[in-house]
């Protein structure tokens, strides 16, 4: 059985536009969205910014009702039974909010054992865990906002935790943090998952999604274009990459290579340096030689193919298309 | 139902360590019951010790409770929101009703804790004597009084995080209810007109019945339908709250419109 | 002048811009309206049958000291918050004619609380303006008005350095009303307190204005507005000083956190 399943998910918004002539406007951040995410599994969702992976995830943490459709976790309805489900669960959105900026850490973990009901024996060994998890057991008792961001977000993966949750929900959870700090969250992530919690998270960094997700979906304007592993969805591109340095970049050029056969995309960009080429195409060994004949009057400082990665595919499928 | 008194414990704990560190809170608990004291006891100065009682001491006392409940109740929601903690408060298990119910009472103690402040003040820096005819009876009006703060505190907390403009008028709402519930002198002072809507508001039993039992009660009957509109009051404003808070739950999820997520 | 007028009038936007028009009527008409009510109902209800005149006064004049206080203490501040200050600080322009500019819009905007309170008075205390020399009332209003701009000055500035300014606000506003003698005289405060009250440049103002409601003598009265008004300036400067200082201090020190 599936932990989490999404049947035709759709939510609108209303919102009305103007001060003086107030007019109603519908959004429909969720159009018809369905899928199931498994035991143990780490599913991202990946979409450009008002896709409605925020309103997914709402609504999947009991925070927002769906204006149709059917969203369960753990077999309970997401609106209507989540007296059962909210001690089983928990979420972390990324960002500095969701604490209490005047209290400790310790303040604030022990609050919300509280509120997630964690018995009295359990407590004190279970917020020693987490701050020593993530790293903040010496600050234990320093308020909040004396933190770093990068704590502050550690703090809020401790909080997501307090119930030990078996599923857990992460929206953009390493926006903003250094390198380091993100890839500590990472290896949480990962260890989470290894114990058997089901991971859900939204993302913006496709690499971050190639490394952590067993299975990606990718939506646009609330609905889902793409559902599969990330070995699956590069597969499927059925493409690779050819970039090419260049010193000179004429006019025809563009349209010479564009009308190569087997070249799906050409774009370029220009640096103080040069030019450089992205050539999207199948069968990458044919063209190549193609490729560097018509190029042969543009002084070609480098010529480089390689496999489409998740950026490839992801900006193939929306598109460059970030209107929403 | 343990855990629910945990929890309530636990908010309300919180809520005090949260608010005491806010610089706006000591204002409303310490120093505004103080300055306000001293400013009304120069106004009252040449007044005998009971009208000081009567007046100053339960005018600042009354007033700063409303304040320090209203600046709560009308201040919380938002901050919670701001501080991103409302949704997690509001997934909780716990109920999210019961979370505030946790909350305001932190701030009801603070508020108690102004309310003496400013007999300390009329009392110790002024001299003013405390003489009560009937103490049992203040205190159990006190204690009624203060219950039904709390009550009238989660309702007006349920009606703004419903409405945004109840928000809005909830900056202006302080003067009209001191003038209304007679905080500094007795409603009678009002035009007949407006005095009926002094009884929607429990301070104005309060204050009636604390003035009673400090002068002496001469007429029981008065005294005791005083205590009954009280009661009658709070339990409007429990019906109130526990309403608005199953608004919110619904209508929070399904119109995403209240701000509460 | 046209550049002087521009500044005020876009600071003061800046405070007031965000409020939308429900709102300013609220904050700048009705509360001071109920403060007003208020007020009088208690001293009509202490005084008794005495004439309240002078306190209807009192509390008119010092809704503008409330608004004062509060107006260019946030003005101030709002620039440090918003990260503001280091480009008014960077500019080459004059810094006193700057802050003066940005400070003066002020004036109205308090002069008309001030009305506003009359007009509670008039409608709902018959407070009675006949046979009053009104020029020179006015004139009462303007140097109350100084005085109250000169304490915002001060206590803005000091605001700009201090972490709880809503705490401070509000305690200078409270403080200001205990010592300005709108609801009781002056006469009662215990000597220091009296003392300290001849500091604040709305006293006398308000003493002022009692006289010409009551048809008193007008040269003390002018004498009153005098002194005030000129107490009001000193503020004034004193408050661009600590200003300068700070600054200073800030650019020495790197002390404003937001800089
Ligand atoms: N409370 C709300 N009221 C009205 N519109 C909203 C609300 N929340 C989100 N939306 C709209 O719904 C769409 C999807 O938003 P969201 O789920 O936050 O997207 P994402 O998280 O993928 O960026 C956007 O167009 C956004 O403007
Ligand atoms: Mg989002």
């Amino acid at each position: 059985m599936s932990v989490i399943e999404v049947k035709n998910l759709k939510r609108d918004y209303e919102t009305s536009v103007g001060i003086f002539k107030r007019e109603k406007k519908v959004v429909h951040a969720i159009k018809d969205i369905s899928f199931e995410v498994g035991q143990g599994e780490i599913f991202g969702l990946l979409g450009p910014n008002g896709a409605g992976k925020t309103s997914t995830i709402k609504i999947l943490t009991t925070l927002l009702a769906p204006t149709a459709g059917e969203a369960r976790v753990l077999g309970c309805k997401c609106f209507g039974e989540e007296k059962e489900l909210r001690k089983r669960i928990n979420f972390i959105f990324g960002g500095e909010r969701s604490l209490y900026w005047r209290l400790s850490a310790y303040d604030n973990l022990s609050y919300f054992c509280d509120l997630y009901q964690v018995p009295e024996k359990i407590k004190k060994k279970r917020i020693a865990d987490l701050l020593d998890m993530v790293g903040l057991s010496d600050r234990a008792h320093y308020r909040v906002e004396t933190f770093s961001k990068g704590m502050k977000q550690r703090l809020q993966i401790a909080r997501g935790l307090v119930n030990n949750p078996e599923v857990l929900f992460l929206d953009e959870p390493t926006i903003g943090l250094d390198p380091v700090g993100a890839k500590t969250l990472r290896d949480i992530i990962k260890r989470l998952s290894g114990e058997g919690k089901t991971i859900l998270l939204t993302t913006h960094y496709m690499q971050e999604a190639d490394e952590l997700c067993d299975r990606i979906a990718i939506i646009n304007k609330g609905e889902l274009y793409a559902l599969n592993t990330s070995e699956k969805l590069k597969e499927n591109m059925d493409s690779a990459v050819i970039e090419v340095d260049l010193d000179l970049l004429k006019e025809d050029t563009l349209y010479k290579l564009k009308a190569l056969e087997n070249v799906t995309a050409v774009s370029a960009a220009s640096y103080n340096l040069g030019h450089k080429l992205k050539i999207d195409c199948r069968n990458p060994k044919k063209i190549i030689p193609l490729v560097s004949q018509q190029l042969s009057e543009n002084q070609i400082k480098s010529i480089v193919m390689r496999e489409a990665t998740l950026e490839d595919v992801y900006l193939k499928i929306i598109g460059g298309d970030c209107s929403a | 139902m343990r855990s629910n008194v945990k929890a309530i414990i636990s908010s309300c704990k919180l809520q005090m360590k949260q608010s005491f560190s806010r610089s706006m809170f000591k204002f409303v608990v310490i120093l505004s019951p103080i300055i306000s004291a001293i400013t009304f006891y120069f106004i009252y100065s040449d007044k005998t010790d009971e009208t000081l009682i009567s007046y100053v001491f339960l005018g600042t006392a009354i007033t700063s409770m409303w304040s320090s409940i209203s600046f709560s109740s009308a201040g919380d929601i938002d901050r919670e929101r701001f501080m991103g903690a409302l949704e997690v408060i509001f997934s909780a298990p716990i109920q999210f009703k019961i979370i505030m119910l946790g909350k305001v009472m932190g701030n009801t103690i603070l508020g108690i804790a102004s309310m003496l402040i400013s007999l300390l003040v009329v009392v110790v820096l002024f001299g003013a004597k405390f003489t009560l005819a009937h103490p049992v009876l203040f205190s159990i009006s006190m204690l009624l009084g203060i219950i039904s703060f709390v009550f009238i505190a989660l309702m007006l907390s349920g009606l703004l995080a419903i409405s945004r403009n109840t928000r809005i008028l909830m900056n202006c709402i302080d003067y009209p209810v001191f003038i209304l519930c007679g905080a500094y002198f007795p409603i009678d002072v009002l035009p007949d007109y407006i005095r009926p809507l002094a009884y929607v508001l429990s301070p104005t039993y309060i204050l009636k019945l604390a003035r009673m039992s400090i002068s002496g009660i001469t007429d029981y009957s008065t005294f005791y339908s005083c205590i009954l509109g009280l009661l009658a009051v709070t339990l409007v404003y429990l019906t109130g709250y526990l309403w608005f808070y199953r608004v919110i739950d619904v209508k929070a999820r399904k119109e995403a419109t209240l701000e509460v997520i | 002048m046209r550049r002087f007028f521009r500044m005020s009038q876009i600071s003061f936007k800046a405070l007031v811009g965000v409020m939308d028009p429900k709102m300013y009527v609220l904050y700048k008409i009705i509360n001071p309206a109920l403060q007003m009510v208020f007020y009088t109902l208690v001293v009509r209800f202490v005084y008794k049958s005495q004439d309240i005149t002078p306190w209807i006064l009192g509390n008119a004049f010092m809704l503008c000291a409330n608004n004062a206080v509060f107006a260019v203490g946030r003005m101030l501040r709002s620039d440090r918050d918003q990260g503001t200050l280091q480009l008014i600080v960077a500019s080459p322009i004059n810094k006193l004619y700057a802050y003066l500019a940005r400070a003066s819009f002020n004036i109205f905007d308090a002069s008309f609380t001030v009305i506003i309170g009359l007009i509670v008075g008039i409608v709902f205390f018959d407070l009675d303006f006949t046979g009053t020399n009104l020029p020179l009332f006015a004139l009462s209003i303007i140097t109350a008005m100084v005085g109250g701009i000169g304490i915002g000055m001060v206590i803005g500035s000091i605001a700009l350095v201090i972490s709880e300014i809503h705490l401070f606000l509000n305690v200078a506003n409270m403080v200001i009303y205990l010592l300005s003698g709108a609801s009781f005289s002056r006469e009662k405060l215990p000597a220091y307190l009296h003392l300290l009250s001849e500091l604040i440049p709305i006293t006398r103002s308000i003493e002022a204005s009692r006289i010409i409601a009551a048809k008193g003598d007008l040269s003390s009265a002018l004498q009153l507005m005098g002194t005030d008004f000129a107490i009001g300036m000193v503020y004034m400067l004193i408050g661009f000083a600590l200003y300068g200082y700070f600054e200073y201090k800030a650019r020495v020190d790197a002390t404003l956190e937001a800089y």
